[in-house]
């Protein structure tokens, strides 16, 4: 099922490289610790943003390096929107698809779609709602002798949101920015387990931009019982190819 | 001024929402808590297992949460129904309390004694409150265990672990799947008592734990074959069913909610079952 994704992505992004349309590049790498994570983990993501007009395409992927999860492949997203705006102010709807194949007997697919605010200089929202549905593998289900009505688990209209400030406006060649939000390229966390970030970016000769950032994942906050949950300290780079 | 009124705006509605959703909180614990997940695992006991017999192959137990004492009139019709029906134990799944004091000197009066019924509590996010882990502490000594249940042919294993931060910890989940590794195989059953519900089975604004944790307890009740996941927090009843586990949300059994209510679980040879009740429709 997967590698057929993959093969359908190939072929839309050769598509649109043939429509002219303009690419960036971008990896990164996860290097932190979680309550969860039984020592630290080590991830690395590559994607792509394709844009003709005012469409924009996002697919990327997640491989994990050092994790709890037996999967080298955990994460596979892909992100289409249209950038427009309303009387004078710019902004951009999306909707997603992101598969997540860390567990070892289900796994778990979310949809969903958000606006993203573009007015401020300084300031980026971001809100939206996302669906998500855990899955059991059939081989599990064979085994386990579990019915099919049983196999799945659903979690709808979750928030989705995030709340971004920068210090100098948001295009500038160097930056630094926090913000607070409860998703990421290949994660969506319930409304209620915000993540913070604190980031830091910079464009050399306006091809290649690098981009450091370090999150702090709380639990409880909402129960207004909060405990510490974990940190990722992620450093990446993006290459305007065309 | 109405520049920096809708900045601020996206800031300050969310917490005056949840503010409104928790009603007595200590507001401290948004941003740091008196003691952690791990602490209070180190601080509890868990290293052996509460035994208990059953005379038939039939046995019930009842479990409740979010009694929210100060009030206690439905925490007495609980507990007075237990006493008649004899249910091999009860389970209070959590915010038992306010996390005051007072109120956990009053909730310790409205507990049977263990002679009578023997009662098993968790702790919940509201229990930990105004400090209060120190006060539920020395009343109850523990929030993680294990008990069985011996039948005259079987015996069945239940758990009760701590989510009242959000979060199992580190300390607390290692020796879960330990625990799971070394006794899941030797029981017939498996039940988990827990306060945060795990799942949003509705949009909510109660918290569960963080997506990460949820994957990982989801792989251990599919790998581990647990039967039932019974927990609180959201108040309101919901049931759904993952693999082979059926995943309880309880009604609330707080006085101030209207339709407050309790959990019957059925254990016999077959697989457990359940009956969600509420107390407005009771005799």
């Amino acid at each position: 099922m997967i590698y057929r994704h993959f093969i359908f992505w190939i072929l839309l992004i050769i598509t649109i490289i043939k429509a002219q349309a303009q690419i960036k590049t971008f990896t990164y790498f996860d290097l932190g610790e979680t309550e969860v994570s039984n020592g630290m983990f080590l991830k690395n993501s590559f994607g792509c943003e394709l844009k003709h007009n005012s469409w924009i395409l996002e697919p990327a992927i997640q491989l994990d390096y050092i994790s709890e999860s037996s999967n080298f492949l955990s994460g596979v997203t892909i992100t289409g929107g249209r950038e427009f705006k309303i009387w004078k102010y710019p902004m951009e709807v999306k909707g997603f698809y992101l598969l997540d194949i860390s567990a070892e007997n289900f796994y778990e697919s979310n949809w969903g779609a958000y606006l993203h605010f573009k007015r401020s200089k300084h300031f980026r929202f971001k809100l939206g709602l996302n669906n998500r549905t855990y899955t059991i593998y059939k081989s599990i289900r064979e085994e386990n002798n579990i019915k099919t009505e049983d196999a799945k688990l659903r979690e709808y209209f979750n928030l989705i949101y995030c709340f971004g400030a920068f210090l100098k406006p948001v295009e500038h060649n160097w930056n630094v920015g926090i913000h607070i939000t409860n998703f990421d390229y290949f994660l969506m966390n319930q409304s209620t387990n915000p993540i913070f970030n604190i980031q830091g970016k910079y464009k050399y000769k306006s091809k290649f931009e690098f981009f450091s950032e370090l999150w702090y994942k709380e639990a409880g906050m909402f129960n207004i019982s909060v405990n510490n949950f974990g940190y990722t300290i992620r450093i990446g780079m993006k290459w305007i190819i065309k | 001024m109405d520049n920096k009124i809708k900045y601020i705006l996206p800031v300050i509605l969310p917490i005056m929402i949840f503010l409104y959703s928790c009603g007595d909180a200590d507001l401290t614990g948004i941003f740091v808590t008196y003691e952690s997940a791990d602490e209070r695992f180190k601080q509890s006991s868990h290293d052996s297992i509460i035994e208990l017999q059953s005379s038939s192959e039939y046995y019930e137990i009842f479990s409740m949460g979010d009694s929210h004492v100060g009030g206690t009139n439905n925490l007495d019709v609980f507990f007075d129904s237990a006493l008649k029906a004899k249910p091999i134990a009860t389970v209070m799944v959590g915010d038992v309390a306010s996390g005051k004091k007072e109120d956990f000197d009053t909730l310790v009066q409205h507990i049977p004694d263990s002679d009578s019924l023997r009662t098993f509590k968790i702790v919940g996010n509201h229990d930990l409150f105004f400090e209060g882990w120190d006060t539920y502490y020395s009343y109850f000594g523990t929030s993680t265990y294990i008990f069985s249940v011996q039948t005259p042919t079987a015996k069945d294993l239940y758990f009760c672990l701590d989510t009242g931060g959000g979060t199992l910890g580190e300390l607390q989940l290692e020796w879960f799947r330990k625990k799971l590794k070394e006794l899941r195989s030797s029981y017939r059953h498996c039940i988990m008592f827990t306060h945060d519900n795990l799942i949003r089975l509705r949009p909510t604004t109660s918290t569960n734990p963080n997506k990460e944790e949820v994957q990982i307890l989801l792989d251990l009740f599919i790998e581990y074959d647990i039967n039932m996941v019974v927990t609180a927090h959201d108040h309101e009843q919901n049931v759904d069913k993952f693999g082979n586990t059926t995943i309880i949300i309880m009604d609330a059994l707080t006085d101030t909610y209207s339709n407050a209510g309790y959990l019957k679980i059925k254990i016999s040879e077959t697989d457990p079952t359940y009956e969600l009740i509420r107390l407005n429709k009771t005799e």
